[in-house]
Formats: structure tokens, sequence, C-alpha cells
């Protein structure tokens, strides 16, 4: 039912569910049975009121002339947009006969299902909506976490490897209480572009007084609102953490008693074997669970909990055992990035490095906003541990004001925590298997992953050495696509179509959206999908709050919602039951299933109902305020003795011993290509960042008319000094190019950037280019301890456009698909 | 007092994140390419770029839109007699009187005039916006409102609502007890281009200084910013 607002039209709950993750809260205006207008809606904490302008524009979405509304089945080659019109019936059994072929042949686990991020909707949606809640039905491989991975799962070696991997993704403070903080640093995000609904927060903390630091190597539109702008080398982060944990540790900033407290510090540490010494080493009989320390009342070594005082510094043998203390070890590791050393590196100056640190150590509370800037990176897992390292050193951690990262005590949050949406998302009890995105490439085009095998199958994290790494088969042949458009958002692209979009890979590929995009062009069989104002749902957002959104109008055309799409596909298949019950009472059941976990299912459901929204988590929610860490010791672990691997297949329970490739402490690996050793940087001299900016949430809003005529066109920025090198001007045409791949745009001057630096604003579709692609030029390696995408580790150079440039993308200018048979042709 | 409407933008919390521009464009149903309320970049040559050298950039933004001055040069050179302004100070346009001269363009210091060139917007076949503001002919001048059919319904303007920034101000200027008239009273906010003495009702808390930085009256002066639309 319309909320009257007042007779010029009917206004309906609604949101919008994109993967800034945001999702805001809006009243969507319908006049004569067309959307006419968005507006910000309340929340019942106005301080969360907030729109932006891409959640303004969904009038020019909904009704693009560029939405795709009726089936389509391909009438070319892959990719060669030539289309012929069908109707649902004829693609639910095109669909069915494929999926069901498949499985046969292959086991269901050769269909695939790709959701990435288009939509938080938690029925309609990718987090645990209708491709989730049908792949587990399924029982196909469910293609996942391979994006925004790394720094969580550095954060979360420190404080919450207990939980898995990327815990420490939501385990964060509610983006209201950077307020609180008095030294705020925002590291490696710029989040009045991305995430401009948080700066108000951060705002209201420089006009009470507090200081901003951003450490970014662009004068990013937040950088430049800084006290304190660090420009860092790319790439560098973690070896300027480390130069920052050398001051706080050399100049004695340390929170003392937190620090004896909650973390590892006084913990000794076997010069053997590198394990925490325990009760057992040095006494017959002595408790394998209870950790040695040093008790200074008494100079004896002694059991954690029986010890007075236990000495934060120990750096040599104590009653004959070989030991040190946590902390030791952590300042001998930092040494060597004393400020005027590490330089060298970060390129940060000495002096801005030593105030940074005590500014952070000293003018408490101090809160970091990690973006996701950083953790584009193969080293970003090295950043989030550095993060949570300076944190709890610091004491800044689980404080009003002190903590890490704005996504805890969200309602987003709480929908992805494990077990909560069951009852909806795994209506038969069971569960697709899950493969991390970068391990799917190998699946589908070889047939073959490199995988971590335990070495009791029957337990992944029992002990006995180091899991191995085995080629395991795995076979990939059908790929349902929805909420996503991996082809724009997935690292090398090029490789993408050649082994794993080819027909020799996947012999069926589905793909159901709104529009053309460069991965809807791949799909065998399209299927047009409802926008978010076409059908009723529940989301959740980066806020405490659960919403309702309304149908508003009636589905564009032939478009159907997730629910019915795979409800459809589901009866085609026989296994229409658990599909049968009207999505309201799912809506309820979802509702519900929140309000348990949060231990108020009546109060939760009462208030959704009432008043089309329901605070999950109270105003203040901070994750480790109990100073209660998930980790095995119990204690912040900025020095651990193992570490665990963000695959989804063996997360959380995997974890790797230290070795080689991973340590106990904090430490600087350079990154995987963009790093000056690397003999790539002769021809590829350039930094190659894809930034996430306010035109669009990653390829989404790419059409929007509203939003086109001020961004109007691609363009890879240079700043003055790299132009001029390679004698070109601001607003030349120009080829970025490396081994992998290519893109033709306009060139634009922008001295925000440093040299060696281009950067490019992500989502354009490849038709909006004259040539080639973003993510042509990415590349697709995979780190083993954190499985993420290292977008920004990639090197590129910035050339004249040759006269023979082919310009390859003139066969895919269009922007509609173009039907050549069926209705309409 | 009389009533004085009138907005105060701090530019520190001003992102440029152009909303409020975009709002404009959707509640008032603007044809293709008519913005009347634009975000500048004072910096670089184009949206989002910075200016300085690499060693010192530096950038900012200044949304403009009508200015609503109390001594409006705009309604002096209007040959029509459409554009006038009330006595809270909202300057408004008779679209019905309005012969698309252009006049009132030239004289606006402020580039905040737009001319309909085109008949409607392309992308959408109907309306947008609550379908309460007037409609505009193809062939006239038009601006920013200060969405006056909501603030005579007692709301602010869109921009205003919108912003995620907080930075927008809006309410009775002479009201000493409003947001608006405090801010006035601690005396940050200012004019752009004071000393036209057009007396504007948009007032701008300048960002914090920065050495060798411009200010957005200043750049405006040298032609910087607002040049004209057409």
């Amino acid at each position: 039912m319309p909320l009257k607002a007042h007779d010029k039209s009917d206004i309906y709950f609604s949101a919008c569910t994109p993967n800034c993750w945001m999702n805001c809260r809006l009243y969507a205006h319908v006049r004569d049975g067309r959307l006419v207008e968005t507006s910000p809606a309340p929340f019942p904490d106005p301080t969360y009121n907030r729109v932006c302008l891409r959640g303004l524009t969904h009038p020019e979405r909904v009704y693009s002339s560029e939405r795709v509304t009726t089936p389509l089945k391909r009438a070319g080659k892959r990719g060669e947009n030539r289309w012929e019109r069908i109707s649902w019936d004829e693609a639910f059994d095109i669909v069915a006969e494929n999926l069901s072929r498949i499985r046969d042949t292959y086991g269901s686990a050769a269909v695939g299902f790709a959701p990435l991020s288009g939509n938080y909707g938690l029925i309609n949606g990718a987090l645990a909506g209708g491709i989730n809640r049908f792949a587990n039905q399924f029982m196909g491989t469910q293609v996942a976490e391979a994006i925004d991975m790394a720094i969580p799962t550095g954060i979360s070696q420190v404080t919450c490897s207990n939980l898995g991997a990327s815990a420490g993704m939501f385990m964060g403070h509610q983006p209201d209480d950077m307020r609180n903080a008095h030294t705020l640093i925002v590291w490696g995000a710029n989040l009045t572009e991305s995430q401009p609904h948080n700066w108000h927060f951060i705002a209201d903390c420089l006009d009470r007084g507090g200081q901003l630091t951003v450490i970014d190597p662009r004068l990013s539109d937040i950088a430049r609102r800084a006290g304190e702008w660090v420009r860092v080398r790319p790439g560098s982060d973690p070896a300027l953490l480390l130069s920052m944990i050398q001051v706080i540790l050399a100049d004695d900033l340390l929170d003392h008693e937190y620090v004896a407290t909650f973390t590892v510090a006084p913990l000794l540490v076997r010069e053997d074997d590198g394990k925490f010494l325990r009760e057992s080493d040095i006494r017959p009989g002595g408790s394998t669970d209870e950790y040695v320390v040093l008790d200074e009342a008494d100079g004896q070594l002694k059991g954690l909990s029986s010890a007075a005082k236990p000495a934060l510094w120990v750096a040599e043998s104590v009653e004959g055992v070989a030991v040190k203390s946590a902390l030791s070890l952590l300042r001998e590791e930092a040494e060597a990035y004393r400020p005027e050393e590490a330089v060298a590196m970060t390129l940060v100056p000495p002096d801005q490095v030593r105030r940074v640190a005590r500014a952070y150590a000293l003018g408490r509370p101090s809160f970091i906003y990690s973006g996701f800037g950083v953790d584009r990176w193969d080293n970003g897992d090295l950043v989030g541990r550095g993060l949570a390292t300076i944190a709890v050193l610091t004491g800044n951690i689980g404080k009003p004001g002190a903590g890490i990262g704005v996504m805890g005590g969200s309602a987003l949050g709480m929908a992805f925590a494990p077990g909560v949406l069951d009852a909806w998302v795994c209506p038969t009890g069971t569960v697709a298997q899950k493969l991390n995105y970068l391990q799917f490439y190998d699946a589908a085009g070889k047939g073959k992953i490199l995988q971590y095998v335990p070495r009791d199958p029957g337990d992944a994290a029992a002990g006995g050495g180091a899991p191995e790494l085995k080629e395991v088969p795995y076979v990939l042949k059908a790929l349902v696509v929805g909420c996503s458009n991996l082809l724009s958002n997935m690292p090398d692209q090029n490789r993408l179509i050649a082994e794993v979009f080819s027909e020799q890979a996947l012999e069926f590929i589905v793909v159901h959206d709104e529009f053309l995009t460069d991965t809807v062009r791949y799909a065998d069989v399209f299927l047009p999908s409802s926008s978010w104002f076409e059908h009723e749902d529940v989301v959740g957002g980066l806020h405490p709050f659960l919403m309702k959104t309304e149908k508003a109008i009636e589905p564009i055309g032939e478009s159907k919602s997730d629910f019915d799409l795979y409800k459809g596909l589901a009866e085609r298949l026989g296994m229409g039951e658990p599909w049968q019950r009207p999505v309201g009472e799912w809506i309820e059941e979802v509702v519900r299933n929140m309000g348990r976990a949060v231990g108020d299912e009546e109060g939760v459901w009462r208030q959704f109902s009432e008043h089309g929204i329901a605070r999950l988590l109270p105003e203040g929610t901070r994750a480790f305020a109990d100073n209660v860490f998930y980790t095995p010791t119990g204690r912040a672990e900025f020095y651990s003795e193992t570490v665990p691997v963000n695959d989804p297949v063996v997360s959380p329970r995997l974890r790797l011993p230290v070795g080689d490739k991973v340590k106990s402490l904090p430490y600087f690996a350079p990154p995987h290509e963009a790093w000056p050793g690397n003999p790539l940087y002769e021809k590829y001299p350039l930094v190659f960042l894809t930034l996430h900016s306010r035109w669009r949430v990653h390829s989404q809003f790419y059409n929007v008319p509203a939003l086109r005529e001020i961004d109007s066109e691609p363009y890879v920025e240079l700043n003055d000094r790299e132009i001029a090198k390679r004698k070109l001007k601001s607003g030349d045409m120009v080829r970025v190019f490396n081994d992998r791949g290519e893109m033709v745009v306009r060139l634009r001057e922008n001295n925000a950037n440093p040299d060696g630096m281009a950067t490019f604003s992500k989502g354009w579709q490849r038709h909006q280019l004259v040539s080639g692609g973003y993510q042509e030029l990415t590349d697709s390696h995979i780190n083993r301890v954190h499985f993420n995408c290292s977008f920004f580790d990639t090197l590129v150079e910035v050339g004249k456009v040759k006269s023979d440039t082919a310009f390859r993308n003139k066969r895919e200018r269009e922007a509609v698909p173009a039907i050549v048979a069926g209705k309409g042709a | 007092m009389a009533k004085r409407w009138g907005m105060i933008i701090d530019l520190n919390r001003c992102i440029g994140c152009q909303t409020c521009a975009v709002a404009c464009k959707i509640k008032n149903d603007l044809a293709d390419d008519v913005w009347w309320n634009r975000v500048i970049t004072v910096g670089g040559e184009t949206v989002d770029a910075v200016g300085g050298d690499v060693e010192h950039p530096w950038v900012y933004y200044v949304p403009l839109a009508c200015q609503h001055c109390q001594d409006p040069p705009c309604e002096k050179v209007c040959p029509s007699g459409a554009t006038y302004h009330r006595d809270d100070g909202v300057v408004l346009i008779d679209y019905d009187l309005c012969i698309g001269c252009r006049a009132c363009s030239e004289a606006c210091p402020y580039g905040a005039r737009v001319f309909k060139r085109s008949r409607e917007h392309t992308y959408v076949a109907f309306r947008l916006g609550e379908g309460d503001v007037v409609p505009r002919q193809q062939g006239i001048n038009e601006k920013c409102t200060f969405c006056v059919e909501r603030i005579d319904e007692g709301l602010t303007p869109f921009c205003v609502e919108v912003c995620p920034g907080r930075a927008r101000y809006f309410g009775d200027l002479n009201d000493p007890q409003s947001t608006v008239g405090a801010i006035m009273a601690a005396g940050d906010a200012e004019q752009l281009q004071a000393e036209l003495q057009t007396e504007p009702s948009v007032f701008f808390i300048q960002p914090r200084k920065t050495k060798g930085r411009p200010t957005g009256s200043e750049l405006i002066r040298e032609g910087m910013v607002a040049a004209p639309l057409e």
C-alpha cells in the first residue's frame, strides 16, 4: 500500500541497494503508475538520513531506452551482440534443459552460480537472494569472495582469526562513532567519492576539533581536507605501517596496560620453533593451554594467569630457555623500518611518519577508516595486519571514537553472519560448493585448480604441518550469472573472455540483468530482471537498520524479480516445492531470523511491519568493546603461530603454519607487479589504479543520462609531468596498454596524481570505450593467503594512438541488443 | 522584520558530489543539458581535476545557482517584466512573459541563468519530479527558484534536504533564532562578489585557507568559473 504523503503522487518505501554498501532508505514517488522521483526517506535516527547523486537518478535507470525487457537467445557468436527475442517459456525450457544436461553429465557442481554485488536485497539480491537459494538447492558451485578480502584477512589475523579470515570486515564500529574520534586516519579510501554518506560524520569530527590524516598517493578529495596528507608510494603501505610501529615502540608510545592485558605482547616465543612457550614446556605435567610469561615481580617464568606483572620486553634467554617476548620480536622486526630507512620505500618524510605515529598513539581516541584502495594489492592483507597492530598497540580499539573500520554493528554485517538466513537461503538443507572467483578462472578454463588439501580431511584445522597445495580436478561447464557484471568487474578481461567465456570452457551461460552489460554480451540466454522498484524485498546496509522495500511499480516489459525467475526455473526442473510460499512470507521469515540473531525477534518484526524499518543493533555497538579477541590465544595477536587463509572452501578452519610465504609478525612484502624492483617497470612505468568514483557503483549507473551529462566520457589521468614526458597533450586520445591488453581513451591532466601513476574511473562498459577495456589491463594472479583480486597491483604505459590501432570495439558499439530473429527483428 | 529567505553553503563540508545538482535536475524536470545548479570545480580545468602543480595540488568546489539577489541585475535588464522578486527575497521568472532574449544571462554575474534550448529531456517520456513544479516552454530562460513550491509548503529546497555533507543551510536570514541567522551573526559567511552590491541571498563559508589558493569570489572575478553556459 502506498503511503500518501500528499496528493501529488503515491509514495512507497524503497531503498537503493547497490554495492557502495550504503543502502540508503528512499521514498519511491509514483504518478500514473510510473516512478517519477526517488527522495531520501527518514531513518529512525536522522543522522543516517542520506541519499547521493546516484540514488536520485533511478527514474532514468528504470525507464532507460537501453533497458532490455524481454528474454533473448544468442543468434550469433558469443560477444557478437546478435539476438533472437524469445518467450519466457522458451527461455526457461532452454535453461532447464542445459542445466539438467550438464548436471547429469558432469555432476551438479559443474553448474556455477556467479552473483557479485549488484543488489543487496535479501530476497532478490546477491548476498542471500534467489540465485544463492537456487544454487544451494541445486547443489551447484557458488563463485564467491575475491574482492574486499585482503584487508579483512589481515585485520582478522590480529583480532578475530577464529571467526574466519574475512571476519575483520564486519568487526568494526558504526560509522557515527567517527564523530567521537580525536585523531582520524583515512587510509587508502576516497570516501567522499565512494561512500559520500559517511563524510558528514567526519565533517562533524573536524568541526569538534578532530584531526584528519589521509594516507593516499593521490590528492583524493578526502586527502585535500586533511591536516596531514601522507603521500605514500603506491603499494608500500605495509612498510609505512612498520615504520609507524617502529616509532610507537622506540618512543614508547604504547598503551602499556592495554598491551599487557589484552595482547600477546608479554607472551614468550620459543626461538627454536617460533611457538608460544607453554607451561608444559617448562614444567613436566604443565598445561599445554597455559602461556608462559616472565613475571617482573619476581623474575620467574610462570603461567600467564598466575603472573603478577608480566614483562613486556624480554629479549634474552630466561632460565636457560631461549625465548623472547612477542613485543620484543615485533620491535626487532620493525627496527629495519626506522622512518629514515623506510623513506626509500615509502617516500614519506621521516618527520611526517613520526608526527602521524605520535598523533595516532597519543591523540586518542584514534580511529582508522581503512578503505579498499589498499585492499586491491597483493600485499593488501599485510596492510590490514599492520593497521590492526597499531590499533592494539595503542589501545585504539573497541572504545568510543577508537577503532578500525565502520562496517560494524550493521544490518548488512548481520546478514553476512553464517547461518542467520539459512531458513530462507538453504530451503532443502543442501548447500552449494563455494569456489573463489580467481580459482573459478582455472576451474572453467583448465578443469583443475590448485587447492589446499588439509592433511586430515576430517578436520582442516588439525595440526601436523602445512596443508598441501595440490592440483585437483574441478569441472565447471555452465554458468548462471545474476546481480553481477563480472566481465567488467573481475580482472584480466582478455583471459576471462578467451579462457572462461569460450564455448570450449563453458558450454552454457545464462545471465539475468537489466542492461546489455559486458557480461550479458557473452550469454547464450539473457533473462530480463526487474529493477529494485518493481518487486518487494528487505535489505540492510552499512547502518544498523533493516528496511522494507515495496513494489512501487509494475515490472517493466517482461522483467521478472529474481524470486520469480528462480521459482520458474525451479519448477521446470521439478524443484519448485520450496518456492511456493508467497514472497511476503519469506520477507517475514528473513526479518524474524535477523531479529532472532539479535535476540529480539518480535520487536524487530513489529518495528519492521509497522514502520517499514527496524533497528537491529543499538547505537554504540562496537566490536571488541569487551576486549575479547577471537584468536587462538584469546588475545590480540600481532604475533601468531599460524595464519588464516581466505579460501572459501577451507576457511575459516584452515591455517597455514609460518613459513616462507607467511610470517608470524607483520611484515612487508613488495607488491606482485607494481614495484620498482620488477623488470616490467622499465616497459610499463605507471601504476594503474581503477578508482571508485561518484559517477558509478562499480559498473552500475554506467548509462544514466543525468550522470553522463556531467561525466560524459572515459578518460585516463596523468599529471602534467608524465604527460609532457610522453609528448602528449591533455585531451589527446591515447592508448593505455601492457602485456595483457589495452584500452583507448581520452587523456586528461590531473595533478592530483603523483609521478608514475595513471588513474581511471572504473565502470565504463567496453562499448563506451573506443577500444579495449580497463579490465584487460588488470591481473588475475592468486595470492594464496587472501585470495583477493589485486586490481591496483598493475603496471601500464600510456602512449599515442598508433594510426594502425584497430578500433576493436567498433563491433561492440551498440548499447542495446541487436535483434536479428524472433519478434521485433 | 520581513522574512528574507536565504541559503548558506559551507564549502568545508561540500565534497563536490553533485548530489544537489542531480536532485535539482530531477525534481525540477530539467531538459537535456539544462542544469539550474552546477557544482564548479575550483582548481583544474575539468570536473574534479585539481589545480596547482604536482608538488602543491589543491582543489575545492563551489555549488553555483541563482543567488537570489536583493537588487537583481537580471530583473533590471528584463525587457518584458518577466523577472521579479518577491517580498521574501525569492527571485522568480514569469515564464508566460519571458521572451527568451537572454539579456538576463548577460547581466547575471553568476552565470546562473540557463536558456531552455531543447524542448524536454529525451531520456523518459514523461515529467520527472512530483509534478508540482511549473512547466517551462522551450525558448525561455530559467533558473533556480529556491524550490519555491516546497518552501511555500514549509519544506526546505530539495538541494538542502539531500546534501550528503550537511553543507547547506536554509532559512530566514532576518531571523536571528534560525540556523542561518546564527551563522550570519557569527560573521563566517560571505557573498560571492559582494562588491557588485547585488546583495545575494546565498552565502558561503569559505574553505579553510590554504596559502596561495584564491577564493571563490576571486576566481569568479577572473572569469575562471561561472562562464556563461551558452
